[in-house]
């Protein structure tokens, strides 16, 4: 019940005249900046991120949400009319719509881009509402371990994907591999390959590679012909929606592609394209059916599958409480580049917003609140000040098991961020810590309230039950650290 | 022996290379041990992996290819060094190459640079075309990305801007 009084809290939110209007400029806005080649979501929301300051906060965020899925879309316009790919999960839809679009049949490939992408965000949306909390804790128990087994399956994926003689798709993908390890290494942080260059130490980006593949390539090949034999594009786009017999097709695609993107979609990180390359191999490796297009010479299957699967992942991305604090969310706006949002800061939750700024339960004004009388986790001490009776937990200081539990990146940052007077209101990482582990943690039950305890320090102690300890790793802790290290030590 | 696949046969060349060139260049990388990786362990290992399939990719050409032999067609010189010259030509132009002492000509020049080259790359191009074409892109393009994002780079020539 508490899922659809929220769903309804929310909508109540959004459907308003204004807030409608917001989320169609943005989707406009979204899909005419997106439409150009190169340019994907990311880059989007930094660019149009200015034109929402003067907005209230729930419109702004609405209007933003509007740009990011509008920029999905152009994505997939440019993949589908002129096989460049604008963002890196277009790459996928690339194959078979530009295919479609060869054979006039541009329109029921964009519609059903946007159609599937529709549907899969939608189920992704519920699923994300009813589910965030499970879902976010499954995907913290993601480790090295796990990684590594992901990218396993997704090579094994490409070598499934390639038609073709299976040998020099093999050493495709060790190409491919070795170009992605120009930059600097993780590990060692030394920059491999970039010959002094200092935009070669961020390595190449894969939109580089893949426009580099499809499009110049496609260009220059076309022009190798004499002007008689070669291909132009001059048909006009006409009938966007498709035929009955596509519906058939693509109904069962969609459905598999947004389970799978429901199941891929939980992981933080390279969620999107591992997703998109899957449902993609999963369409093929399906039966054709008598008279259907084969994939790769544009089937409509092929355009509609990868696209869903991609998008629920976004739903993930979008939603603060999906997985806060992550590389992936960290993008759009806080990743140094761009200035925060003078509405909404990048930082922990809620750490300094008014009521009303997110939308949900304990963000409200307390007569809207259904436990307004409950617990407050924080309310017996000051921010700085660590809880009664909190159990200290023993946080190595050294880089790798830092790196381990994802957090040394995010104290570079803090770091990175502490010289500017942009973010000096942040809070530091030390503050945002203490925020997490509330009142009452220990063994001890709690106050008999009713309350559930907020999570706290003796979540955090399981959480690093896997992690390995500084004597477990080469070097022992307390050498060689550096200052944001012991910034860490402190707290703990 | 003969060639069955010239592709493969020239396709295997260049993973060889590659590979090979990108475990020679791992050499200079501290190498390390399996337990112990260091930053050159996965692209020396990877580079001899792809020398490897390069070989084997080698040796089928000669065993098997479709009839014909694959041949390679001509290479498309021309659009290829437009085309990639252009882009090359666009980049300096924008921003300049301060190591050759190239000052920026910002966006306006760099986008009919970007055009008249990359219109020699068809036969029978005219300037004239080209030009149309430039003056419109470089109006839209400041339109676009100057005027409304707010995009950040040199647009006028760097004896005009300041």
């Amino acid at each position: 019940m508490d899922l659809i009084n929220n769903l309804a809290l929310g909508f109540g939110v959004a459907f308003t005249f204004q807030n409608l209007i917001y989320a169609f400029i943005g989707c406009l806005l979204g899909t005419l900046i997106g439409v150009l080649p190169g340019i994907g979501p990311l880059a989007t929301i930094a660019m149009l991120l200015p034109a929402t300051y003067g907005l209230p906060p729930v419109a702004a965020l609405i209007m933003l949400a509007g740009i990011y899925y509008g920029a999905q879309y152009g994505g997939s316009t440019t993949a589908i009319l002129v096989n460049l790919p604008g963002e890196s999960s277009s790459v996928v839809t690339v194959i078979d719509g530009y295919q479609m679009a060869r054979k006039g049949r541009a329109g029921p490939a964009l519609a059903a881009a946007g159609l599937g992408s529709f549907f899969a965000g939608c189920v992704g949306t519920l699923i994300l509402a009813g589910f965030a909390a499970p879902l976010t804790e499954l995907a913290l128990e993601f480790g090295p371990a796990e990684y590594f087994s992901l990218m396993i399956v997704g090579l094994i994926g490409a070598v499934v994907l390639a038609s073709g003689s299976l040998l020099k798709a093999l050493a495709m993908i060790v190409l491919g591999l070795l170009l992605g390890l120009v930059g600097t290494d993780v590990n060692s942080g030394v920059a491999r390959y970039s010959f002094d260059i200092p935009e070669l130490t961020d390595g190449i980006s894969f939109l580089a590679i893949a426009m580099g593949v499809f499009g110049y390539g496609e260009i220059i090949q076309n022009l190798s012909h004499p002007d008689e034999k070669r291909e132009v594009f001059t048909g006009k786009v006409n009938g966007i929606m498709p035929t009955a017999e596509d519906f058939k097709n693509m109904i069962p695609a969609v459905l598999r592609g947004t389970a799978l993107g429901s199941a891929l979609g939980i992981l933080p990180g390279g969620g999107a394209l591992l997703s998109a390359f899957t449902a993609y191999t999963i369409e093929k490796k399906t039966k054709l059916k008598p008279g259907e297009v084969p994939f790769g010479q544009g089937n409509i299957r092929g355009v509609a599958a990868p696209r869903v699967g991609q998008q629920r992942w976004f739903a993930n991305l979008l939603h603060p409480a999906a997985d806060a604090g992550h590389s992936a969310q960290r993008r759009d706006g806080a990743d140094g580049r761009c200035h925060d949002h003078p509405q909404h800061p990048a930082g922990p939750a809620g750490h300094d917003q008014q009521p009303r700024t997110v939308l949900g339960p304990d963000r409200l004004d307390v007569d809207w609140q259904p436990d307004a009388g409950g617990a407050e986790p924080a309310a017996d001490r000051h921010l700085d000040q660590a809880a009664d009776r909190a159990l200290q937990v023993a946080v190595p200081g050294h880089r790798a098991v830092l790196c381990h539990r994802r957090v040394l990146d995010q104290q570079q940052q803090f770091r990175h961020l502490d010289g500017g007077a942009v973010r000096a209101d942040r809070l530091r990482l030390h503050q945002a810590r203490l925020r997490t582990c509330a009142a009452a943690p220990g063994p001890d039950p709690g106050p008999d309230d009713g309350g559930i305890s907020a999570p706290c320090t003796v979540d955090l102690a399981w959480r690093l039950v896997g992690v390995r300890h500084p004597s477990a790793v080469r070097q022992p802790a307390g050498s060689g650290r550096d200052p944001a290290v012991r910034g860490a030590d402190a707290v703990c | 022996m003969a060639l069955a696949s010239q592709k493969d046969f020239v396709s295997g060349l260049m993973f060889m290379a590659v590979g090979g060139s990108f475990a020679w260049g791992a050499v200079d990388y501290e190498i390390g041990d399996a337990a112990r990786m260091g930053p050159g362990y996965f692209p020396f290992m990877l580079g001899l992996i792809l020398v490897l399939l390069g070989v084997l990719v080698t040796f089928n050409a000669f065993k098997s290819g479709p009839p014909g032999g694959d041949k390679i067609g001509a290479l498309a010189w021309r659009p290829l060094v437009f085309i990639l010259g252009a882009n090359l030509l666009f980049g300096a132009l924008l921003v300049g190459i301060p190591a050759f002492g190239l000052p920026a000509f910002g966006l306006i020049v760099a986008i009919f640079g970007l055009v008249i080259m990359a219109g020699y790359a068809r036969e029978g191009a005219k300037l004239k075309e080209s030009v149309i074409l430039a003056t419109i892109l470089a109006i839209g393009s400041y339109l676009a990305f100057v005027k409304m994002l707010n995009l950040q780079f040199p647009v006028l020539p760097w004896f005009l801007a300041n």
